[in-house]
This record gives structure tokens, sequence and C-alpha cells, in this order.
């Protein structure tokens, strides 16, 4: 299975959206996109997850290491992740890194 | 390539169809690099070669096969580092050549693929009571971890010992029953989900039994009259001691069980609780001779384990093997796990399981200077983690009050335990004894400057019957683990109190309500460092079962309906830790001096009976009482009310005399174990004035505690 990783940028905003398997495999794509977002700086960065199907550990730890690298002000939004992926980042603690929202918000995000 | 490159991470070999180099020999284990190569390293004396064996997630055969080059053993060791694995899916092992001589202590075999005796993460049981795959030659597969968990501020609470109130808990147990209403029973994510319950109970230190990954398809069986599936469900049978219990992780299955405990762990101490592992280095389970070849026998079985001059193994621990705890290079990796788990895991402090044989020399002899003992004891990294041992091994060796503890070790007191139980049930002979186990029990530990903190006291854990059944069995009734009730202890120290078993009898169940309900505020109002076990506060059952290591179900399982009964004791107990949290006085370092030393005209501790001033100390007494005076307080903590705590452990109702309250206060009332619920117990500063403050009745088999405050 594949990863389609979309981004975008406005405002200060980072959108990224990805699709389909994140995993080690690929896990360095996502992470480059994380690290230009990471050298703008950015106010915040979403992840538009709705059409992301699985999401291994190293994927996770990416968000991890975007949190560190962009430090405490920037926010990360996770944007409608699938009800698999959303449990996996809560049980393994990840959620401490990134706010879940159910849609776009743009009077959260944008705020 | 830049001048910015290191030059050491690059290939100098090709094999297999991967790009090597010569690794680097410490640290032991598979470590990723930065740059995302793998170094390889593993130690065998006797081996005369090795071969890494890579494996893809899951899969029965391996990818890749890779002997080591000559150049690339240093001494002992074995070190190879490997580019380009994939370190999510890659799983790896070892064969290892050498003599298979077991009469020599050798027990190479280079049919089997072993587990890296350092691995940080394993796989093949992941997924807890998931049939294993039995035709699959590797059985528990070493795993790739990442080392970049985000504690944020998070360390080591460093709580001082006489402060803690130790809660043992098996993390399965805790969540697994339906009524627990956690997301992901069973597992150390849904323990997550109970703290808030533990935080309200008013314990600061959970000891978690095993969490290193365990089989609980070891010597697993079907029990033949109830059909149930019987396990190695306690997990006292190490497979990998660096490696949490994948089983225990919702995310095991992802690879990711070392992200939820750490989370777990960081959720706790944000919580204000400390975490301690109960860890199990005396035996592996390898077994004896007619165990498997895991890991450490196939390795290097001869520096591993204590053998016999004809290469049978020594059973010290009564699980068919002993680990040679100090073999220097074993000792090494004892400390070597320890400190990782103290540094990597933020583990507040480790509790030892039959730690005696941490004291036994490779031929089994105890040793007067154990030097593994002494080496955990004055280890910086381990500076400040609770050590404690269970002093005692099945070898005979008994050491509670003789442990060597350098100034550090602390240790379950199983004397407390034996004199507390007979006590509460009205043995006679057992006042002065129970004079002793309340104060720390000095006379175990004072002549060797040990202070009163060192002694955890405890009544009941998870060997032996739970608070509710010591007094509810005579007798272990263990048939359901399927061995004709041969196992688990006999001499138990319980009473029925009039039934053996459950009963409706109204009578009956009062009484043992107040059983605990005594035992309880024994245990509270004792110095030393209380540990109370999973579920006693609740009235928790396993229906006389002493030793329920192996049952799956609700027979270990916390259940969370409470009856009336079952909400009483808990809310006594949450009153009593409550109350022990409230007096720095009941928590002291020191010994106490039965004297005055600060000029309060009163001892720090003085002994009464059903007179004033006159403890019974005879043989044929069933009475204790004591005054703690509030203005000894020890170790910083500012001064105290005074206490009184009477314990009449005779059936017949008596008259208690009380004494003079410290000018300025009157005696007013914690604890009345005989009084109905509500009223046996208060919580901290609501407690009510004494009507008589001369004298008082005490029920029989009940527990008066009384508090000085001014009217």
């Amino acid at each position: 299975m594949t990863l389609t990783i979309t981004s975008e940028a406005a405002a200060g905003i980072v959108k990224i959206t990805l699709a389909g398997h994140l995993n080690a495999a690929n896990a360095p794509e996502f992470q480059r996109e994380i690290e230009k977002a990471a050298a703008l700086p950015p106010t915040a960065v979403v992840l538009l997850l709705g059409e992301l199907e699985y999401m291994s550990s190293a994927g996770l730890r990416i968000i991890l290491f975007g949190k560190q690298k962009m430090g405490p002000k920037v926010k990360i939004y996770a944007v409608a992740p699938l009800a698999e992926v959303r449990e996996t980042i809560r049980l393994s603690g990840f959620h401490h890194a990134l706010t879940f929202l159910e849609t776009y918000d743009a009077s959260v995000i944008e705020a | 390539m830049s001048m910015d490159e290191r030059i050491d991470l690059h290939p100098t070999h090709k094999a297999a169809g991967y790009s090597i180099r010569a690794g680097q020999t410490l640290p032991f284990g598979a470590t990723v690099l930065p740059g995302g190569a793998v170094n390889f390293s593993i130690f065998s004396r006797h081996a005369t070669d090795g071969t890494l064996v890579l494996f893809r997630r899951g899969e029965p055969v391996a990818f890749a096969e890779i002997p080591f080059p000559r150049e690339f053993r240093i001494g002992n060791v074995y070190a190879m580092i490997v580019f380009g694995l994939d370190r999510e899916e890659t799983e790896y092992g070892y064969r290892m050549d050498g003599p298979n001589a077991p009469e020599q202590g050798h027990r190479f075999n280079r049919a089997h693929v072993l587990l890296d005796p350092y691995a940080k993460s394993i796989g093949g049981r992941d997924v807890w009571r998931k049939p294993p795959d039995w035709s699959d030659p590797f059985q528990h597969r070493g795993r790739l971890v990442f080392d970049d968990f985000d504690w944020g501020d998070d360390h080591p609470l460093e709580l001082p010992l006489e402060d803690l109130v130790i809660y043992e808990l098996h993390v399965r147990s805790f969540t697994s029953h339906s009524s627990s209403g956690v997301r992901a029973p069973g597992t150390f994510a849904g323990l997550v989900e109970k703290i808030p319950y533990l935080k309200e109970l008013g314990v600061n230190c959970v000891e978690l039994m095993p969490v290193f990954e365990f089989d609980e398809f070891e010597n697993s069986r079907v029990q033949p009259e109830t059909g149930e599936l019987l396990l190695n469900y306690w997990g006292y049978s190490t497979v990998g001691f660096f490696a949490p219990k994948a089983g225990y992780a919702r995310t095991g299955a992802f690879g990711m069980e070392a992200d939820e405990f750490k989370t777990l762990v960081r959720e706790f101490h944000r919580n204000g609780i400390e975490v301690m592992l109960d860890v199990v280095f005396n035996h592996t389970a390898e077994g004896n001779e007619r165990g498997p070849s895991i890991s450490f026998r196939g390795i290097d079985n001869q520096t591993y384990y204590m053998l016999s001059p004809g290469g049978h193994y020594l059973n010290f621990s009564g699980c068919g093997n002993t680990v040679n705890c100090n073999n220097p290079v074993v000792r090494g990796m004892v400390l070597d796990c320890l400190r990782y788990w103290a540094a990597d895991y933020h583990i507040d402090g480790f509790r030892f399981d039959l730690a005696s044989i941490l004291g036994r020399d490779p031929w089994g002899a105890p040793m007067s200077n154990p030097p593994l003992i002494e080496q955990l004891a004055f280890d910086p990294v381990l500076a400040r983690c609770k050590l404690v041992a269970e002093a005692w091994d099945p070898g005979g060796l008994y050491q509670v009050g003789s442990f060597p503890a350098y100034g550090r070790w602390a240790e379950w007191n199983g004397k407390y335990r034996d004199a507390a139980r007979k006590f509460l049930k009205g043995d006679l002979g057992l006042v002065g004894e129970m004079a002793q186990r309340v104060q720390g029990s000095p006379d175990l530990y004072a002549s060797a400057g040990r202070g009163a903190a060192v002694s955890v006291n405890f009544i009941t854990a998870h060997d032996g019957f739970t608070l509710r059944d010591l007094f509810s069995y005579d007798r272990k009734h263990n048939l359901a683990n399927g061995e004709n009730n041969n196992d688990g202890a006999n001499d138990n120290e319980s009473w029925n109190c009039g039934w053996e078993g459950e009963t409706d009898d109204p009578g009956i169940n009062a009484l043992r309500r107040r059983m605990i309900k005594n035992a309880l505020a024994l245990l509270f109002v004792s110095r030393g460092t209380p540990m109370l076990l999973m579920g006693d506060e609740l009235g928790r059952t396993q229906l006389g079962n002493n030793n329920t290591y192996c049952h799956d179900n609700p027979l270990n399982w916390v259940d969370w309906t409470l009856d009336d009964s079952q909400e009483e004791i808990l809310r006594f107990a949450r009153r009593c830790i409550a109350f022990r949290r409230a007096h720095p006085i009941l928590r002291g370092r020191a010994h106490l001096r039965n004297a005055d030393y600060v000029g309060s005209g009163l001892p720090d501790i003085s002994w009464h009976g059903t007179q004033a001033w006159r403890a019974d100390w005879s043989g044929v007494s069933r009475v204790l009482a004591f005054m703690l005076c509030g203005r000894h307080t020890d170790n910083g903590t500012p001064e105290d009310n005074t206490l009184y705590a009477a314990f009449n452990m005779h059936w017949e109702w008596l008259g208690f005399e009380l004494p003079t309250p410290p000018a300025g206060s009157r005696w007013h009332v914690f604890a009345n174990t005989a009084a109905p619920s509500p009223a046996d117990c208060w919580p901290p500063g609501s407690e009510p004035l004494l009507a008589d403050q001369r004298h008082i009745g005490l029920d029989g088999r009940s527990v008066l505690i009384l508090i000085a405050k001014a009217p």
C-alpha cells in the first residue's frame, strides 16, 4: 500500500494531507515534508488524516520529531483521523504531542 | 563523502546481500545508529562461531543469515553493523556454534535460533493468549526499538521510602474484568485509566508483578475438570530481561509496547505515584535439561546458569534452573538491565524475587559479601532507586533481617506477615513480637544500623491468600490449579471465622469484615513501609486458592462491581491510608527509642494494656496498646498529633484505661473497627471527640485508634 502526501502552506499554516499507509518504508517522505514545514517556521501544522488507513510507529515518531523540532509554540493538529489511527496514537502516548479535531476548524486553527 | 560524514558508519563488507562492517562491541544488544544502520553485539565465551539471523516480522524462514567474520569478533564479543534494514519489520536472532557437551556445561546447537539476551523488544507473544505457531523455530523474536519517547519533564519521583504506601498489582488482572470499564482491558493503557482510582485510594507506589517479556504459554495445559486453559499467568519466568511484556500492551502487535509502557510510567508520575517493578533474575523460562533453548542456554550455558560438576542445572529457584548471578558477565547483564529500566523507563524501584539467590556463588553457596548485591547498592545510576529484596529462596536461605544491605536494601518483612497473621487471629505469645513489628522491627534491623523504613510490612501478597480469604479459609483450596492441591503454601496462619469459605451467615461475614479492618488498621499504623495487595481494599476473594499463578480468569481479575460490604472495606482502607499520610509520626525513618528525647514529657512510644502504662507482655495476653508522642517526629517532618492504638485480639469485650493525652488536647476517635459503618473510621480532621476520656470498652477482636487534638 502506498502513501500519498500533499502539502500546502499559507498564512503561516502548513497543511499536510496523508492518504494510504504510512510505515517505516515511506516515513522519510513524511519527514521531509515536516522538515520543510519546520523551516518556515509555521504557526501551526495541520495533518489531514481522513484518508490515512494505517500509521506505524515510524510515522508517529515523525510527528514527535516535528513537535520537538518546531517547539511547543507550534501546534500540530490531527484532523479526522480514522478510529484505528487515533487509538494507536492515544494508547502509545503520542496524543500529548498533538490536538485532535474532527474537521478542519478554522476558528481553532487560524485563531 | 563530505568531511562531516562519519567514516565508521560506512560498510566494508558484503554478505547475504547486505552491506556490513565490524561492529561496536558495547553496548550489547541491537542498537540503531545515527543514519539508521544497526549495531548487533553479543557475548559468548564458549562459542566457536556465531551467525546473525534476520527475519521479516512473523515469518518462519529467515531472509538473511550473516556469519560473523573472524575480524568481527573481539575477545568474546561478536559485533556487526548491518546497513539497510527495515527497522520496523526486522526481527533478529543468533545461531551459535560450539560444543554440545552437557556434562561440561555446554549446550550449543546450531539448529536453534536464539533470542538476544539484550533484546529490548520481543515478538512472538505480542498479542496476549494468541495461540503460538509451535512449528515456528524462532518463538521469541528480537526486535529493534526507537529511543525517542517524549518524556517531557518527567523524572523518577524519589519519594522517601518511609512515605510510600505500596500497592502490589498485576497489570492484566487489574483491568481484565468486564466491570473495569476501561477501553483497553488487561493492558498498560488500561491501567492508565485506573490511575484516578489508585490516587483516590491514596497509594503512592505501585509494585507491578512481572512485566518483563515472558511466555504465557510456558507449561500451559488444560485443566481436566473445567477444560480451562491454565497459563503461566503471573509471569514469574523471564524470557527477556530488557523487554516489556508485549502482550500487556494494546499496541504490542505494532511493536509499540515500549511507548505504551513509558506512557504508563509517565502518567503514574504525573499523579504522584512511583512505579516499582517486581524483577525475576533468579531463573529463566528455559527450565531444566528438558526445557527449551530460547536464549541463554544456547548462547553460553556455562556462563549464564549455575551447574553441577556434571553439567546439571542447580535448582535453587524451584523452577528448574538458577541464573548464575555472581558470574561477572551475568552480573554485568543484571546491572545493565536495571540501569536501562531506571534510565530509559524512569522506573523508581525494584523488588527482587527470591533475592537471596543473588547472594549465592556460582556453586550455590551463600556469600558473605555478594558482589552483585553490593554493586547494585552502590551503582550511580540506581543510586536513588528503591531496592527491595524478597530475602529468601526455595533452597532454604532465609535472610529476613540479615540480607546484605550495604545501607541501601529494604526487605519484604516476612516476619511481619507471619506475626501479624497469628496476632490478628488471637494466637498466644505474640504480643512481644508484635511490639517489635509495629515499630518497624528494630529487633531485625536496628543493630545493623538499618532504619524502620527498610521493613516492607505486608500481611498479604500475591503468594498466598488474599486478605478476605485469610479470614475465610483455614486451608488452601487449590484444586483448580490441576495439581491435586499440592501446590501453594500450607502454613497460611489463616482463620475461617467459623465456616470454611463463602457463607450467607451475617454474623460470620460481619466478623470477617472486622478482621479485614483490623488487619488494615494494624498495617497502616505500623512503622515501616506498608504494602497492600491489589484488591484487598475491595475484599477480593480467590475462593481459597492461595497460588493462582495460572489463572487468566475472574479468580485473579479484580471485579469492580462492589456490594455494600466491599464499599465499606474500601472506605475504611482509604481512610486508613489517608490517616497514615496525614501523620508523620507513623512514618518515621529512624527507630523509636522508647524514651523521651525532646522533653515532651512522653516517650516517643509508650506501651499500654487494659490498664494505662501497664502493658501485658505475658504469654497469655492478646492485647497490645501503644501511644505515639507526636513531638517525636523525625526526618525533618513537622510536629504531629499524639496517637493511641489499642488492639483487643481476644474474642471477649475488654475495658481499656486510656493514658492521659498531652495537655490541651483530648482524645478523638479515628477508627473503631467494632463500630458500625460508616462510624468505623473518619476522614482526617473530622474525628469525633471521645465521650469518656478515661475509659473505653473494646469489643472482642477489634481495634481502636485515637488522635489527641484540641477539642
